[in-house]
């Protein structure tokens, strides 16, 4: 079930609420808005990390990645580990950050499942082919299946195997 | 009436402080009170699932200490979408810190009509965050909006939390919530505790020193410093002690320091970490008085606790405290240590005094934990008590259909006649033009009425559109006394498959709500929606904009009707009349919010709905099939009933159940396709993670980038359908998806298969036409931007099984 806007201003109003009595205490929160909103529509089993690709502030990003994947605040040596590397284009850090979060064994312990995952270290296809012109006709990339057609039949079953589908 | 109770927290902790005290004195005895009704459940983060607690072992273990509180979590799930409609979902644990939030959960209960009540303890992660780890408070922030939002009934434990509430509703402009007060009990029976002896350092201090007790977490909220500051500042000097008894909490480590650093430390200052119950119902007997220099406080056990045992309190001068205490308490400024001094002082140095207040607490009369789970009892069951419920005595007798074709409910008739016995009346809905022709060729049992349109619109013209005229004519029909309060409605072309009696559409005093599907899940066909997707779409969002539930009960059966509940919601909302929603998902979705004990939700028994496997995934299969949705294309060669009769004759009974068992086989194969594809799916989050899924970005500047599974699997000579999900940013509106199944060799194995993207739902299920036949060969998926001349291929093995 996904939230809509409508169903997320309730959670928003009290961030806004709280942090202004938060403020009027001395004090802040180090939980940003939009790291709250997404710990507000999380999904227990699964993330969408296109929509946790959404945050283009990296430091949020970070930030709301632990607490979504890892569902705990950042620790101390990792945010140093990153800090060094918030200047990169959001799609680099995010896509480092992801990795690394999802590569992880306690990452695996969390159980939860990741989906849409853009930043994930499979397939990702992009560019701009002419399209229009060769729709119907023959498509794969030569080079892939090239490599594929030149293998011997060991080594074949091998990339099979590899790619799950023996 | 079921009540769920999640005791993620309580079954997690192994100290357990003032709110799983709370719920464990509760739960226990609502496992005596409520055995069949109550199911205990707690989160299972290893496998991310809701596990069923034993109530027996749960009893037992809290109650009595025997066996262990992990023996009594068994290996049965429960799913939330499973809880029924009627039941109620009393959240009474901490729970806000758990997995699953409220703002996921609550959506999905109330979606199927259960009722949420909540023990909100307080408030003070939102009025006073400070005081609180921040983690906390943006969980508790989350925990509050869902409540707000969804819980049918908040109990709490004070006026000064209904005030809190009220406050922050009014402030968010939402509806105050409907509120109970229910102190809580003082009488913890201590019957572990009867086998715990005291500490011995605490029971020599206890016996032999006039001392100041704290119970409760060490944390800033509680304010132990002011105590350490009165007692440097003239409590010593007066040979008061002081001793804290709790767990260290958060945000206090310069607090422990200084009180285990301090040089009064067992001297003056003691500190019993996590002390047994033994051990602090001892120090609150001996106690001078308990002090309670709280900032904010949601209840303030240890002052209840303390009276209990006839000891006097000195207490912060707060709204809630004096709730709780009345005059039995001393009251101090909490941000001022001199008047807390001040305090103590007058009692330890009047005698009187101190004896006039101990005389005055003697006449305490502590309110029971019995008493208090029998108020919260009352409370939860309360939510469904002013529910209407099915007049015993009803009895169907009428059947109503609309219908403009007249050969289809003739064809129909006989079926309702032979098997539903109990139809004595059937009223049609129908054309003025046609009535002469039916009055003509009808001879059958039934008494027949007619409500013509013309009797129906009264003048109002009829909508073009099929579902839009069906929808307003039931809704004025349904005014005409001619109609029954309760009947059955139908289509002309459901027929039942056998005898049907009234307990298929009431059963134990509901009515039986058959569902299909959730309409937020229902996406019929992508990019050229029929006029029935469009009618599921609309009646999605009127049901989404006002709060209830979305299933899907265009069912393709008869269903029962209480046209008193149907009339309510079109007089409520008047303006649907000529919306054209769908007139079985508005009514029951509107009756199971509104009436929940009057209706239960079941699966649709419905053969033929879809009409082939390869129309839409079915969402539950049905357990049984009692009805007929009649397709006559269904009876054509190559079709499924081919060969079958599809009127009724001597042979129809065994035909029907011929038909069950091929249309059975149909569904098992749609089964099958999607158990290879759920295989895949497993499989893949096993090696890889994640869960394969397409996901298409197209940029602003027309580029294309795909992210896909590395491979895919699935079953030969059918459909499988995959997620796709797309980032839709370029202004073209002309996205083309496209996919063909190739050999080794980059020939061509399949036709190119292409699909229009609908820009306004950029997250579809896609229908995959899979080969004829078993292949490891690779799949291709294009994806274009038609008119700006862009696009972008992905490839990878596909394993056809």
């Amino acid at each position: 079930m996904v939230m809509s806007m409508n169903d997320m201003n309730i959670y928003t109003d009290i961030y806004d609420i709280v942090s202004e009595n938060i403020q009027k205490a001395g004090g802040n929160f180090q939980t940003s808005r939009i790291c709250y909103e997404k710990i507000a529509s999380s999904n227990p089993v699964t993330v969408d990390i296109s929509e946790l690709a959404e945050i283009k502030d990296n430091s949020i990003f970070l930030e709301t990645a632990y607490r979504i994947l890892l569902q705990r605040n950042i620790d101390e040596n990792a945010r140093k580990s990153w800090e060094n590397r918030l200047e990169l284009p959001a799609p680099e850090f995010q896509k480092l950050v992801t990795r690394s979060i999802i590569r992880s064994a306690e990452f695996a312990n969390t159980k939860i499942k990741v989906k849409n995952n853009i930043y994930s270290e499979k397939n990702s296809f992009g560019g701009n082919i002419d399209g229009i012109r060769k729709a119907s006709s023959v498509t794969m990339p030569e080079k892939l299946m090239n490599m594929y057609r030149k293998m011997p039949a060991p080594m074949k079953k091998a990339a099979k195997k590899i790619m799950g589908v023996e | 009436m079921k009540i769920y109770i999640d005791l993620s927290n309580l079954m997690a902790v192994d100290f357990l402080t003032g709110i799983q005290r709370v719920v464990k004195e509760i739960v226990i005895r609502m496992t005596e009170s409520r055995k069949n009704e109550l199911v205990l459940m707690t989160y299972f983060h290893i496998t991310n699932v809701y596990r069923r607690i034993d109530n027996q072992k749960f009893y037992d273990f809290f109650a009595h200490g025997k066996g262990n509180r992990t023996s009594a979590v068994t290996t049965e799930k429960i799913n939330p979408a499973d809880i029924p409609s009627g039941a109620v979902f009393f959240d009474i644990d901490s729970v806000w810190n758990s997995r699953v939030k409220r703002s996921w959960l609550f959506p999905i209960l109330k979606q199927n009509g259960v009722k949420i009540v909540t023990q909100l303890y307080d408030l003070i992660p939102i009025t006073h965050p400070q005081f609180c780890h921040e983690n906390t408070a943006m969980n508790f922030m989350v925990y509050t909006g869902a409540n707000i939002k969804y819980a049918d009934l908040i109990i709490t434990s004070a006026d000064a939390t209904v005030k809190a509430l009220n406050e922050l509703t009014d402030r968010l402009g939402a509806e105050r919530k409907k509120t109970v007060v229910v102190p809580l009990g003082s009488d913890f029976v201590h019957k572990d505790s009867n086998s715990e002896t005291p500490d011995k350092k605490a029971a020599e201090i206890a016996e032999n020193s006039k001392y100041i007790l704290m119970v409760g977490t060490i944390e800033p909220r509680k304010n132990h410093s002011l105590v350490i500051d009165a007692l440097e500042n003239g409590l010593a000097e007066k040979g008061i002690k002081v001793i804290f008894a709790g767990r260290i909490g958060w945000n206090v480590e310069k607090l422990e320091k200084r009180i285990k650093s301090h040089p009064l430390f067992n001297k003056s200052l003691f500190f019993f970490e996590k002390p047994n119950d033994a051990t602090v119902d001892m120090l609150y007997k001996n106690a001078f008085a308990v002090a309670f220099p709280t900032f904010n406080e949601g209840f303030g056990l240890p002052v209840i606790e303390a009276f209990q045992r006839g000891t006097p309190v000195i207490a912060s001068d707060i709204g809630v405290l004096h709730e709780v205490a009345g005059d039995m308490a001393e009251y101090f400024d909490p941000t001022d240590k001199d008047d807390f001094i001040k305090c103590v002082s007058r009692l330890a140095d009047d005698e009187n005094a101190y004896r006039a207040l101990k005389e005055k607490v003697k006449k305490f009369v502590p309110f029971t934990w019995n008493q208090s789970a029998q108020a919260m009892e009352n409370a939860v069951m309360s939510v469904s008590e002013n529910s209407k419920s099915v007049p015993e005595n009803t009895n169907i007798k009428q059947i109503v259909c609309l219908t403009a074709r007249n050969d289809d409910i003739l064809a129909t008739l006989p079926y309702i006649e032979k098997f539903m016995p109990f139809i004595k009346e059937i009223v049609l809905c129908t054309p003025d033009k046609n009535v002469s022709e039916l009055k003509k060729l009808y001879k059958g049992r039934l008494d027949m009425k007619f409500l013509t349109d013309s009797e129906i619109l009264n003048g109002n013209p009829l909508p073009d559109d099929h579902s839009t005229r069906n929808f307003f004519l039931r809704c004025l029909a349904m005014k005409n006394p001619v109609i029954d309060d309760v009947f059955i409605m139908t289509d002309d072309d459901y027929r039942p498959l056998r005898t049907i009696k009234q307990e298929n559409f009431i059963k134990d005093g509901k009515y039986l709500a058959y569902y299909c599907y959730d309409l937020n899940e229902w996406q019929g066909t992508y990019g050229n929606p029929t006029s029935f997707d469009v009618c599921m779409k609309k009646s999605r969002e009127f049901l989404s904009k006002n709060g209830y539930p979305t299933m899907m009960y265009s069912s393709h059966q008869p269903q029962v009707i209480d046209k008193r509940i149907f009339n309510e919601m079109t007089a409520e909302y008047p303006e649907i009349i000529s919306q054209g929603l769908c007139e079985w998902c508005s009514y029951f979705n509107y009756g199971i919010r509104k009436y929940p004990d009057m209706f239960e939700t079941v699966p649709y028994v419905s053969m033929g709905w879809p009409g082939t496997r390869s129309d839409w995934d079915i969402y539950v299969r049905p357990k049984e099939f009692l009805f007929e949705n009649h397709y006559s294309v269904l009876y054509e060669k190559g079709r499924v009933f081919y060969g079958l009769s599809d009127e009724l004759n001597d042979d129809t009974i065994e035909e029907n159940q011929i038909k069950i068992m091929r249309y059975s086989e149909e569904l098992n194969r749609q089964l099958t396709d999607r158990e290879v594809y759920n295989a895949y799916c497993e499989g893949y989050l096993l090696q890889y993670r994640e869960i394969p899924s397409f996901f298409i970005n197209c940029g602003q500047d027309n580029s294309i980038t795909i992210n896909a599974p590395e491979y895919i699997v699935m079953k030969n000579s059918g459909w499988t359908r995959i997620p796709v999900k797309m980032k839709i940013q370029t202004k073209s509106e002309k996205i083309l998806l496209m996919y063909w199944f190739s050999d080794e060799n980059g020939n061509n194995i399949s036709a190119v298969a292409k699909q229009e993207i609908d820009i306004n739902k950029p997250e579809f299920i896609l229908p995959v036409v899979t080969l004829p036949f078993k292949q490891q060969c690779v799949f291709n998926f294009r994806v274009m931007i038609e008119d700006k001349n862009t696009a972008a291929d992905a490839v990878m093995i596909a394993n056809v099984v």
